[in-house]
């Protein structure tokens, strides 16, 4: 019987976790969870950066965006960050995010239509994806199969953003969570298929047995990006995800770290 | 860079036959053995009970009789599989017939009773079920049910009071809690509630998703109260393993966790 010991493990990988959030997440209680405590963990177990957004970003202009940055200070050595945007305050976000391009530290755009209510193709958006292209900041969004109990889902169905794509062709965009739920997992691929500037990840709970493999099969294993949703989901879950997959160690080492590396131009 | 385990595991949340909702989550007979067998070679997961797509979407009647006939090949029982009862609702209309229903299906190899109130649309509050878990309790019989089946008004808000009302009444009836689709996360301060306010309920470990959860909840009352389960095909089992062979506890909560809480309960059924 073997199974990885997942500290000596991933020694030997470069592994970047485009998925994480830090702070309080608001009404979910996690005894063990502080900045310190999940990034150690992350350390520990091989990650070498990690890309994060503040939960408090999702729900405060103002007090998300300083703590985001009070933490890109303090743990300058091992995080960048994602600027949350928010539709419902459009312009002031959208200002906010003006000031802070120069930031070298925030490398993507965060978005998330669920919890903000708003469509992707609402004209509260607009300016955003105009600015996100023009200045190639990658942009993650949730991404969720709408044909589940929670309805706020529909916001974020992966086929709103086929038009967004169409309409802003150099964008780079990821869905995250590959759509979430049940086949909507399996349609996302013709989306990626289909356009070259779309990426996935597979944060959160998307443990399907094979998935990974199938998406690798068709699209290669370039667009697809490691993130853990932490600390909603813990790192070791995907880590034994990963090293589990029926893949070769180039496809491995591209999605653990090589492509986020890429994309979002971290220069390791 | 890979390490050899000594642990061994015991899943009881392994889905199969004929989804109908997805092919890519249905597994034939066949396949079911195959994979029972390389899982049990390779990532030690020694025992199964195993749970019939058909049972929760069809027919519970039907799928516990095709779950019969699997568990009772030669090869299934060398591959470590016993099976999970789904309760029928002809015992609501004969009652009297629950308890006989019950020992013969044991000794059939069942050693589990799920219940799926919200899907089969019957009861399981105390004043409505009463006489099947004075049964159960009667034989140590352990009662399995899901997260997604108490959620009756399918807005997340769990039935978690009458959880712990039917657990303190019928304290000899282990009580499994698994997280079906939700995030159990969500959920902790009930989770700590009911380990905290009950004897005999447990949680399954695949959708312990968050951050430390399984070592929190290990931390709060120890290991004791936590059984492991893959709820494949929906999650690769590889990663449940690995989850509990890395986690922060110690070999003997790794244990507990992964096969001998499980054991201890089907070991006091006396029936």
């Amino acid at each position: 019987m073997i199974l990885y010991n997942l500290e000596n493990k991933v020694k030997d990988y470069v592994i970047i976790d485009t998925h994480l959030h830090i702070g309080s997440p608001a009404y979910l209680y996690m005894p063990s969870n502080n900045r310190d405590a999940v990034i150690n963990l992350s350390k520990k177990f091989g990650v070498k950066k990690a890309i994060c957004s503040t939960h408090s970003s999702f729900f405060t202009i103002n007090f998300g965006l300083n703590e985001l940055l009070q933490i890109l200070k303090r743990y300058r050595d091992f995080l960048f960050g994602y600027f949350v945007f928010n539709p419902n305050y459009d312009d002031l976000s959208l200002n906010l995010l003006k000031e802070h391009l120069d930031n070298k530290s925030i490398v993507g755009i965060k978005i998330h239509p669920s919890w903000h209510l708003c469509y992707p193709d609402d004209k509260r958006y607009e300016k955003f994806w105009n600015l996100a292209q023009e200045r190639q900041l990658p942009v993650l969004t949730h991404s969720w199969n709408p044909e589940v109990a929670n309805k706020t889902q529909k916001f974020s169905n992966p086929f709103l953003f086929e038009n967004i794509i169409k309409k802003y062709p150099d964008l780079k965009l990821i869905l995250a969570h590959a759509g979430g739920r049940g086949d909507m997992l399996y349609k996302v691929i013709d989306l990626i298929e289909k356009y070259e500037n779309l990426y996935v990840d597979f944060a959160g709970d998307v443990f399907v047995p094979g998935l990974i493999e199938e998406y690798v099969g068709r699209v290669g294993s370039e667009r697809l990006l490691f993130g853990t949703d932490m600390p909603w989901t813990d790192l070791r879950f995907h880590l034994a995800h990963i090293f589990n997959l029926d893949l070769n160690e180039k496809e491995i080492k591209n999605i653990l770290g090589i492509n986020a590396i890429k994309l979002f131009k971290l220069g390791i | 860079m890979t390490t050899k385990t000594s642990i061994n595991f015991f899943d009881l949340n392994f889905w199969f036959g004929e989804n109908y909702l997805s092919q890519k989550y249905s597994l034939s007979e066949k396949k079911t053995l195959e994979i029972l067998s390389k899982r049990k070679k390779q990532k030690n997961i020694t025992f199964t009970l195993i749970s019939n797509f058909l049972s929760l979407f069809y027919d519970a009647e039907i799928g516990n009789k095709l779950t019969a006939k699997l568990i009772n090949q030669t090869e299934f029982m060398q591959a470590g599989a016993s099976g999970i009862l789904f309760m029928e609702q002809n015992y609501f209309f004969n009652p009297g017939e629950f308890g006989k229903w019950l020992k013969r299906s044991y000794e059939k190899g069942f050693k589990l009773l799920k219940i799926s109130p919200k899907t089969h649309k019957y009861p399981f509050e105390l004043s409505l079920f009463s006489y099947f878990y004075e049964i159960m309790d009667s034989c140590n019989f352990p009662l399995m049910i899901s997260i997604d089946e108490i959620d009756i008004t399918g807005n997340k808000n769990i039935e978690w009071d009458k959880i712990a009302k039917i657990a303190n009444l019928y304290d000899n009836m282990p009580v499994i809690i698994d997280g079906g689709q939700s995030k159990e996360l969500m959920y902790n301060c009930y989770l700590l509630s009911l380990l905290n306010n009950t004897s005999n309920v447990y949680f399954e470990t695949h959708n312990l998703l968050g951050y430390n959860q399984i070592e929190d909840l290990a931390d709060f009352k120890g290991a004791d109260r936590l059984v492991f389960g893959s709820c494949y095909p929906f999650f690769d089992d590889s990663l449940a393993v690995s989850r509990i062979v890395n986690s922060g506890l110690d070999e003997k909560g790794k244990n507990k966790i992964a096969l001998l809480n499980l054991k201890k309960i089907i070991d006091n059924i006396i029936i």
